[in-house]
């Protein structure tokens, strides 16, 4: 039988899979920072601190749009110990940036309640803070608008300034509604003929469903403390990407790269909010430039919450036929995203359509997103950014569907599963077990009690249920596709990989040494990762979009392979051997045929001579167009409802994720438990809640704003599903972000188990339970 | 939005005359601080109006002695330091023993953190958890301001549906229902001497600016419980959006006295829906002197509730309320047939 070709997605020959049984990639490893993050030692950027540091802080606006009339700083200048303050007037034009999208670092017209309008550094906190009140701001309060709903009207107004710059600000210069739409146009996704899909239907059901806005609420608030010696900037940073950093940085001050330095070595979380250089890591930079001393600019847990992107909320129209069978006719769609002030490119359409048009076989399929502007606050990635609320509208509709039809929800989702990763051209995915996902979650939570639970429910108010939900998403890479990766061995039998990532807690300087000690076959100690620095590495991803393992996978594992057959070159001579038929595990290099015949790896290294080291490099290359790749997954829900108050308890929560393989299988049960409490929290708690009159957030705390404690945490039943997928190392794709896309929709489901409720809005807070429970 | 606390001076007060008198020296800016978890964060985060100046000398009441003490004496009642910390009265054995609901109470404020900080005192004086009070830029109009922006803005979690008035916050404290369920009084002192207020009456109406009847220049040094009523069954129930640190979207202590099967007295306190810890008297009314069994639990939720007029977003604490004032009332029952000689 003829070998397959290796199809590791690497620039260059993917090297040959290792012809050894793997010895550390699948083994619970603990985590290299385990120790000194649990007890403290772990140095964040906020415990830094450097000599003559200043400390700075900014100016927010209080309204949700106004034009800035006049603004003079001369009384907080003339305050002794003010250092610096920058503001629209002494920055004219200065654009910060972000994935290289420029955008107005402190703009004439501000757009939400808490935008930038200067940024002061000075001696220490107390007299920035007594700066900020001197500054004399003379706003024209402008007309605004928080709901999309609202900004889509024809006699809406414009919210947002238009900024032919900045594609964040990619509104029409033609009148609302259409101004206030991104692109002024939705984004449309249509395959074969929807009316006679529908006209074939024995059954179809519709329903509008809506989301809310969530908040990261990452424990470290976001810091950047920035260092101008006249020669390099170096900028201590708390973002998800040093490189991302790097290039932003370099771009919005005008220095060429090589003069821009960005390090984050431990973050205090990010899932998604921290996804590149943001405008506070600008202003510090800007100052620190102008001061001549190092500043930082740490935000208060306020300001976490009113200027960072928050996750977007949507609301969606569905309308679904199918035969009597289950089988599915139709599938319509249309969606409203609320974009607020923008941050990123787009509505993230495709993520928000992609569960409609893709988790099931229909042949014909219809859906339309429109991004609308507002003036509630930046939006911008979060953990599975548009994926939850496209499954939350989809599977609750399956629900809905399987309801109509009389029939159990899990066969109706099994009836229309498809391998089809694109349905019109027939392309097939690379891999997709979704089925045995949903089986795993059904079989773990007792899907057949389903029905002693609706007899037994019967008797009693505190009611239970059973809910499930199945979910695709990426995780599998994306553009612009440039993860880079070195191996060094050095001749004390040293190896060091050099990756520019940032390790955002979920274990990723940890998993990227592991597959160099397989891949170089020796122990995982031996092997160091120089990361979180743009210094020495070359431009890696941004820890985001759960795209690290399957992004820098292909490239670590290249480089590996790379410095490992160098190696080999010389220990081939030692062994009188061919390079080719040697092979290393355990520190030791062998001759594949006569194991007996071998030396320690350190001897090898030892044979480079003084000074001597190899070096690999590996490059990702993109994925390619003629195969879908994706990850899959299903969880289910065991919910106890109290019909008379209306209290909803989460008892228990299986969930299967496809992700090809786990590298370190622990750390990715640690990520099904905090994508489920993720979950769990927008599910049924986090609420923003906005002042309609002034634009302003109520809740920008840790109280009001609840996520869930672990008194609201259940019992979690964990499956990595593996299955071989040939373009990623050991098939290593992503779990991270996935885990929560079906959190809130299961429990959605199993709440109308136990209640024979539909909640069609999230977050499903008491008053929506309620409300459901006693219609008015 | 501070960082960190604005300067301050900090007063250790050795006796409650010592602490009075400053209170006096001081006023305005002059302000108590036992457990700190309430007034410290409304510094830090700036919270201040024409009615809130804010706080540049703090009078710590920790190191009087006797304040933080709890005692009890046969045929007097329970005496409770203001200063004594919610984890003490939750554990307390007599408390426990005696007063259960007022462990109830206790042992549902806040976290465990908060509760080995935070005081009775304390928890009784705390401010409005209403958004629009604790988000700096709205003046509202317990901080001075002409108006309530929560009225007519979002009404959905710590807000009121009943004794509605120019502030529609709902009274946060779990423990001052328990304690007006017991019949407890507050002992002041101020410069002009001491006085002693039923609980009830501790509280002022939502026309007002501060929740309390404490003046400037005075200090809340103890709460008396008397002797529990023979016979009488009580449970504290509360429910909130999370499971841990929050404030009740709605409360109930009930304490009723029941010999055989007749009610003799009832006390049935709201917490969480009024500006104010409310008595529901219509509730009480039907429960009292009457024999309780059938509908009158359901009957005592309705009339619970009876006259609320709820805002735009919190119309499901009707029923909320409803729920719990029956469940806490069919509770009482069932241990009073179960018990001979009730707790």
């Amino acid at each position: 039988m003829a070998k397959p070709e290796p199809r590791l997605l690497v620039k260059g020959k993917p090297p040959s899979p290792l012809d050894r049984e793997l010895s550390i990639i699948g083994k619970e490893i603990d985590r290299a920072d385990a120790l000194e993050k649990t007890t403290g030692e772990a140095e964040y950027t906020g415990d830094i601190k450097l000599p003559h540091m200043l400390y700075a802080k900014c100016l927010r606006s209080p309204y949700a749009h106004a034009r800035i009339k006049r603004i003079d700083p001369a009384r907080a200048e003339a305050l002794p110990g003010v250092r610096a303050i920058i503001h629209k007037d002494n920055c004219p034009g200065w654009r910060t940036y972000w994935y290289l999208i420029p955008q107005a670092a402190f703009p004439e017209f501000v757009s939400y309640v808490g935008q930038e309008v200067a940024a002061v550094a000075a001696d220490d906190l107390d007299t920035a803070q007594k700066a900020l009140e001197l500054i004399e701001v003379e706003y024209e309060p402008l007309p605004f608008l928080l709901d999309a709903d609202q900004a889509v009207k024809p006699d809406a107004i414009f919210v947002h300034p238009l900024d032919e710059a900045d594609p964040t600000c990619r509104r029409a210069p033609s009148a609302p509604p259409v101004g206030n739409i991104y692109n002024g146009a939705p984004d449309i996704f249509r395959r074969g003929d929807l009316e006679r899909g529908f006209a074939e239907a024995d059954v179809i059901v519709e329903e509008t469903y809506t989301t809310s806005f969530q908040y990261h609420a990452t424990l470290q608030t976001r810091c950047a403390i920035a260092d101008w010696n006249g020669q390099v900037l170096t900028v201590f940073d708390s973002g998800q990407g040093v490189w991302n950093a790097k290039l932003n940085l370099s771009k919005s001050l005008g220095l060429p790269l090589d003069q821009v330095r960005v390090i984050t070595k431990n973050m205090g979380g990010g899932f998604g909010s921290k996804a590149a250089a943001q405008r506070y890591a600008h202003y510090a930079a800007k100052l620190a430039m102008l001061a001549g001393c190092p500043v930082r600019l740490e935000l208060t847990r306020p300001e976490e919450f009113i200027s960072h992107p928050h996750r977007f909320s949507a609301k969606k129209w569905l309308k679904i036929g199918a035969k009597k069978d289950g089988v599915l006719t139709a599938v319509q769609g249309k969606g409203l995203v609320n974009l607020g002030v923008g941050s990123t490119y787009g509505n993230q359409g495709v993520k928000l359509a992609e569960h409609p048009f893709a988790l099931y076989e229909c042949p014909n399929a219809y859906v339309e997103v429109y991004g609308v502007y507002t003036n509630s606050q930046l939006t911008g990635y979060m953990r599975s950014v548009m994926r939850v609320m496209s499954n939350f509208f989809l599977e609750s509709h399956m629900e809905r569907l399987a309801a109509a039809l009389n029939m159990d929800p899990l066969t109706l989702r099994l009836r229309n599963y498809t391998l089809w990763g694109d349905q019109q051209k027939k392309i097939p995915y690379s891999a997709k077990n979704l089925d045995r996902c949903m089986h795993l979650v059904c079989e773990a939570i007792g899907w057949p009690r389903r029905k002693e639970l609706t007899e037994s429910n019967r008797r009693t108010h505190i009611k239970r249920g059973i809910g499930m939900a199945s979910y695709i998403y990426d995780g599998t890479g994306a553009d612009p596709y440039d993860a880079n990766a070195d191996v060094v061995i050095r001749n004390d039998g040293s190896v060091e990989l050099l990756a520019g990532v940032v390790e955002i807690g979920g274990g990723q300087s940890t998993i990227l040494p592991m597959i160099v000690a397989e891949e170089l076959g020796v122990n995982f100690d031996r092997v160091r990762i120089n990361y979180g620095d743009t210094e020495g590495t070359k431009y890696a991803p941004g820890t985001h979009s759960s795209r690290l393992t399957a992004e820098m996978g292909p490239a670590v594992l290249q480089a590996a392979a790379e410095a490992r057959q160098k190696l080999f070159t010389v220990a081939s001579l030692m062994l009188d051997a061919r390079a080719d038929d040697l092979r290393s595990e355990n520190d030791m290099i062998y001759v594949k045929n006569d194991p007996s015949r071998r030396i320690p790896f350190e001897q090898a290294c030892e044979a480079l001579g003084p000074g001597g080291q190899v070096q690999g490099s590996g490059s990702r290359a993109p994925n390619p167009s003629n195969i879908v790749l994706r990850t899959f997954g299903a969880q289910a829900a065991e919910v106890e409802i109290d019909v008379e108050t209306g209290n909803v308890q989460v008892l228990r929560v299986a969930s299967a994720h496809e992700l090809g393989k786990a590298l370190n299988p622990k750390l990715c049960v640690s990520q099904h438990h905090s994508g489920i409490i993720m979950g769990l929290g927008y599910a049924l708690l986090e609420d923003p809640a906005f002042d309609s009159k002034t634009g302003s957030l109520l809740n920008p705390d840790l109280h009001q704003y609840r996520m869930p404690t672990s008194l609201e945490t259940p019992e979690i039943i964990a499956y990595n599903v593996e299955a071989e997928d040939p373009y990623f190392a050991y098939s290593a794709k992503a779990i991270g972000e996935a885990t929560m896309v079906a959190t809130p929709a299961a429990i959605r489901n199993a709440i109308y188990h136990a209640a024979g409720i539909w909640l069609n809005s999230l977050p499903m807070t008491r008053d929506r339970v309620l409300e459901a429970l006693y219609p008015r | 939005m501070l960082y960190e606390l604005p300067p301050l001076e900090h007063l250790t007060a050795y006796n409650v005359e010592e602490a009075v008198r400053w209170l006096a020296e001081y006023n305005p800016r002059g302000k108590v601080i036992a457990g700190g978890t309430d007034l410290l964060g409304l510094m830090k985060d700036k919270i201040t109006g024409p009615q809130m100046p804010m706080p540049e000398v703090l009078i710590d009441i920790k190191k009087i002695p006797g304040l933080s003490a709890i005692q009890y004496e046969a045929g007097k009642g329970l005496t409770i330091g203001a200063a004594a910390t919610l984890t003490s009265i939750m554990t307390s054995s007599i408390v426990l023993e005696k007063y259960p609901i007022l462990a109830q109470a206790a042992g549902q404020v806040a976290t465990h953190q908060i509760r080995n900080m935070g005081t009775l005192g304390g928890n009784l004086c705390q401010r409005p958890w209403c958004w629009y009070f604790r988000v700096p830029q709205f003046n509202c109009y317990k901080k001075g301001g002409a108006m309530c922006p929560a009225i007519t803005g979002n009404n959905k979690y710590y807000f009121s549906i009943l004794g509605l008035g120019i502030c529609v916050m709902a009274h946060p404290s779990d423990t001052a229902p328990a304690l007006i369920a017991l019949g407890a009084s507050a002992k002041i002192v101020g410069s002009d001497g001491s006085r002693t207020v039923p609980i009830e009456q501790f509280f002022k109406g939502p026309r007002e600016v501060f929740e309390t009847v404490l003046k400037p220049d005075e200090l809340l040094t103890e709460i008396q419980v008397p002797e529990p009523r023979r016979n009488s069954y009580g449970i504290f129930l509360k429910e909130r959006p999370r499971e841990t640190w929050d404030f009740a979207l709605a409360s109930v202590a009930t304490l009723l006295q029941i010999e055989g099967k007749v009610c003799q007295e009832a006390r049935v306190i709201l917490g969480g829906v009024a500006p104010y810890p409310y008595r529901a008297l219509g509730a009480e009314e039907l429960l009292r002197n009457r024999e309780i069994g059938g509908e009158a639990p359901e009957k005592a939720g309705e009339a619970a509730v009876s006259g609320a007029r709820p805002l735009r977003a919190n119309h499901y604490k009707i029923r909320l309320t409803k729920a719990l004032v029956k469940r806490a009332v069919l509770h009482c029952l069932d241990r009073a047939s179960r018990l001979s000689d009730g707790v």
